[in-house]
């Protein structure tokens, strides 16, 4: 009896053990079903709900000339059972000129007016109320862009097409094309709200518990809705060596001479990062000079234009005379460095501390919540001190935050050396708010100081970069990766050693100065070009570009040629005054005017978007009773990647994995012992 | 034949026995681990606090992290050091402050919207984080004595890959937030969600 009641408790014991580890290994297998997540919302009668609003966006790119011609199509599509209002926010390149907006429902094309920002957001409140549809394009900052769009019904799907146009960038011998590519957002808990009563009860109320079905199931949602396509057609005009797209991959059709068709290679785009173009013309066609000239036509007025693309002979750059230099390295140490930027930051260093010479003295400077230096002042280049900056270099560790006005404080506001050459190196990721604060700070403190930004990491803030660059005179310089620090930190500390091409304006014939902008151009360095637009005079045959040189007085002739009719080499006009009026708004001279109005004038003239202009297109059609009962009660987000270097999300940070599997192991262990000792007595009790 | 068989079986039991003792072990050594750098890392906080508080001193000679506050909640018999650096060793040890994160002492003053973030493990140094509430009060210590009461302001679960709540958002409270791996008794290894808990210096 008592074996008996043994042996039947010894197999009990050993089905429950191999029950419990069966039990373990199913759930295991389920857990990974957490990987791929679908988001299924339920509504308050259990209906299954949609992600509201799907998002497609397409650019077409036509490049011609110096410039680049974009429409960027925006297809947002309702599967919500309600009507709703759609916001987007996503970035542009960082001077484009945003000058049409089209609506398209169904087979209707509306297009967009231009009108003052706070009228037109007025007038689309005032149709989204109606029950109309609507759409309203604003510019948040210099490359971020808002587009909302109002009372989309159900299974509905609006159509948006923004146009904008950018000047290509000129730099080594190689023609440059940036476009952000907005990757997939992400479904967040904390932003899924449609109504208030889907909410409540919902995440924040209490306590989760991990055996509440809604937290397991709808909390994880990465699935990507956003999809993007590019398309771009290239007219170089020239015979090209090659074109590149560096970290993604590109098909390329050769259609003519000098025809290209490019578009991105399918479903292998890499989300995280910007979409860069580059092209050469072949070797031995450098190119010196490109002019190109428009008539715009208004009413009865007929302006020219004309866009300068300018290489100074590096001749220009070089003289025997060396002036004694000073350069100081402020390197950004805060928490957003850490990692991979810090280590390039290091290697730019390293570079740019070999390439001193001995009459040269230099200071490192250091800067994350505090600002602290290798020395008080500035140091000979001796061998001992740069022995020294190297260990102190190599020493350098991130950490904390990001006080940029105490480090340029600390460099600008220093001491003043007149018989020296005083160069900022300023090498940072650039994430900070107040940016048109540092920009003014830089403004009024530089004196005979300049000022050479280096961007670091995958993701600087490049629009902060160049700007406090231009306002500092000096020039950008942007490490994308490790391969190129040594070849970009060469061209750089090339131009530090050459001085600069300084004081350039832009006389007709007659010595007058005439409509240029960027004004003041800023000084040009070695290998960059000068890129500027300009309002022509009257029957005006020639331009002339003048400047200072170290050898003198620089001059180059350029006649204007043909003139077609058109109207984006004014908006190349427009946007870049409205650049330089805003950048200098808060400068001395300027004080005084009325730099809002001036900026508003000019962007309702050449149909552009500006801090102080909108583009709203309404649907002026009779609306049924049925859009009315559709009519949007919330506004839906589309949440997209935050633009380059914005925001500590697009950083890099990668959250620490904390899954202990302790508990795991030490009851499979368990389990495992059991059921040996199970069998090892069953064994026993069957000999007996 | 019949004997070479139930040595094969024996074999295989043999096998099974030391699979089991190699998991418990495992486990175990992970909670000691985890358990027992508790107390060489609280005498190395005690002799940074002894000595001003501003010194870095390794728990062991080999450690590549120093202690750098205190996290108590007395409700839940809660104690714990944050060590420097969220790294995968380190967080064998204890709960460790992410880097690219605000520094803890920087979320004091109110006005810059801060994020900091301290990370732990789920079964070990933070497995208390599933039984914080919102509205719960714990303490958090600096090394300088700067003592900083917080308050649970949100609990989420997020996925490993959203790091928007890091953002800088200078109209925002400074937040800190202590975080570990969902689900908390997860059978599988790199779960990428993350339970998340925001909270506030009150």
């Amino acid at each position: 009896m008592m074996t008996l009641a043994k042996a039947l408790s010894f197999t009990i014991l050993c089905k429950t053990s191999l029950f419990l580890l069966t039990l373990i290994l199913t759930q295991s297998a389920n857990a990974s079903d957490f990987e791929q997540p679908r988001l299924e919302l339920n509504d308050l009668n259990g209906k299954k709900v949609n992600s509201a609003i799907l998002l497609s966006s397409h650019a077409n790119m036509k490049i011609s000339g110096l410039i680049n011609q974009v429409d960027v199509i925006q297809t947002f599509k309702n599967e919500h059972y309600e009507g709703v209002n759609a916001r987007y926010v996503f970035p542009l390149p960082d001077e484009s000129a945003v000058y049409k907006l089209e609506m398209k429902i169904g087979e209707r094309t509306i297009l967009g007016e231009i009108k003052e920002k706070q009228t037109a957001k007025k007038i689309y409140k005032q149709a989204q109320k109606q029950g109309k549809k609507a759409s309203l394009i604003t510019q948040k900052r210099a490359n971020v862009f808002v587009s909302q769009i109002a009372n989309i019904s159900p299974g509905e799907q609006i159509t948006i097409k923004i146009s904008y146009q950018q000047v290509l960038s000129y730099k080594n011998n190689e023609f440059f094309l940036r476009f952000p590519l907005v990757v997939a957002p992400r479904y967040q808990a904390k932003t899924m709200q449609f109504d208030s009563d889907l909410t409540s009860g919902w995440l924040f109320q209490e306590n989760l518990k991990p055996i509440a079905d809604i937290t397991s199931d709808n909390l994880l949602n990465n699935e990507p809705i956003n999809k993007i396509s590019l398309n771009i057609a290239l007219d170089a005009g020239f015979v090209l060596a090659d074109i590149k797209s560096p970290y993604h991959q590109i098909d390329v059709e050769n259609q003519d001479i000098g025809k290209y068709k490019i578009t991105l290679a399918a479903h292998k785009t890499l989300a995280n990062r910007d979409f860069i173009l580059r092209w050469q013309p072949e070797q031995g066609n450098e190119i010196q000079a490109a002019i190109f000239t428009e008539q715009f036509k208004k009413g009865d007025n007929i302006d020219k234009y004309a866009l300068v693309m300018l290489m100074p002979p590096a001749s220009e750059f070089q003289s025997q005379k060396k002036l004694p230099r000073e350069l100081i390295f402020v390197v950004d140490t805060s928490g957003s460095m850490h990692g991979r930027s810090m280590e390039q930051a290091k290697q730019a260093l390293f570079l740019a501390l070999a390439d001193l010479r001995p009459e040269d003295s230099f200071n490192i400077v250091e800067f994350n919540s505090n600002v602290s230096a290798l020395s008080e002042h500035a140091i000979p280049a001796t061998d001992f001190n740069l022995r020294h900056a190297k260990k102190y270099v190599y020493n350098l560790d991130a950490d904390g935050g990001t006080e940029i006005a105490k480090a340029f404080k600390r460099v600008l506001q220093g001491e003043t050396q007149t018989n020296y050459l005083r160069q900022v190196i300023f090498m940072t990721d650039g994430s900070i708010g107040n940016e048109q604060q540092v920009f003014e700070q830089i403004n009024n403190t530089l004196g005979t100081n300049r000022l050479f930004t280096v961007g670091i990491g995958s993701a600087p803030n490049t629009h902060f970069m160049r700007r406090a660059a231009d306002i500092g005179r000096g020039s950008f310089t942007f490490i994308g990766s490790n391969t190129e620090i040594r070849h970009k930190m060469q061209l750089l500390l090339k131009q530090l050693k050459n001085p600069a091409l300084k004081g350039l304006r832009l006389e007709d014939d007659s010595a007058q100065t005439m409509d240029f902008w960027p004004r003041p151009i800023p000084d040009l360095y070695f290998s960059e070009p000068l890129m500027v637009a300009v309002k022509l005079n009257q029957d005006q045959k020639e331009i002339n570009v003048i400047g200072q040189s170290v050898n003198g007085e620089f001059k180059v002739k350029l006649t204007t040629t043909k003139m077609k009719e058109g109207d984006s080499i004014s908006r190349v006009w427009a946007r870049q005054k409205i650049k330089s009026l805003l950048l200098y708004k808060n400068s001395h001279e300027k004080r005084d005017q009325n730099t809002q109005q001036q900026v508003l004038d000019l962007a309702l003239k050449h149909h552009i978007l500006s801090p102080y202009t909108a583009f709203i297109a309404i649907d002026s059609g009779p609306i049924s009773e049925k859009e009315i009962a559709n009519k949007a009660k919330e506004t839906y987000k589309v949440e997209g990647m935050r633009p380059a270097g914005w925001t500590m999300a697009s950083k890099n940070i990668t959250l620490p994995q904390t899954d202990g599997q302790s508990r795991i192991k030490i009851l499979f262990g368990l389990m495992v012992i059991l059921l040996f000792g199970a069998y090892f007595k069953y064994q026993v009790h069957e000999k007996k | 034949m019949k004997k070479n068989k139930i040595s094969f079986k024996n074999l295989l039991l043999t096998g099974l026995l030391c699979l089991g003792i190699w998991q418990l072990g495992l486990g175990a050594y992970m909670q000691v681990k985890a358990k027992l750098a508790q107390y060489l890392i609280a005498q190395a906080w005690q002799s940074n606090v002894e000595q001003g508080g501003d010194k870095r001193i390794k728990p062991w000679f080999y450690a590549d992290t120093w202690p750098i506050a205190k996290l108590e909640i007395p409700q839940l018999n809660v104690e714990e050091y944050i060590l420097w650096d969220a790294s995968e060793r380190n967080l064998a040890f204890g709960a460790a402050h992410l880097l690219p994160t605000a520094k803890l002492g920087t979320l004091e003053n109110t006005d810059s919207g801060n994020t900091s973030l301290i990370a732990g493990h789920n079964d070990t140094n933070f497995a208390f984080l599933s039984k914080l509430k919102l509205g719960d009060t714990y303490k958090l210590t600096l090394g300088s004595g700067l003592l900083m009461t917080y308050q649970v302001s949100n609990i989420s679960i997020i996925h490993q890959s959203d790091t928007s709540f890091l953002r800088l958002d200078a109209t925002a409270a400074n937040r800190l937030y202590l975080m570990t791996c969902y689900p908390f008794n997860s059978l599988t290894s790199g779960t990428e969600q993350r339970y998340l808990v925001e909270s506030v210096v009150i």
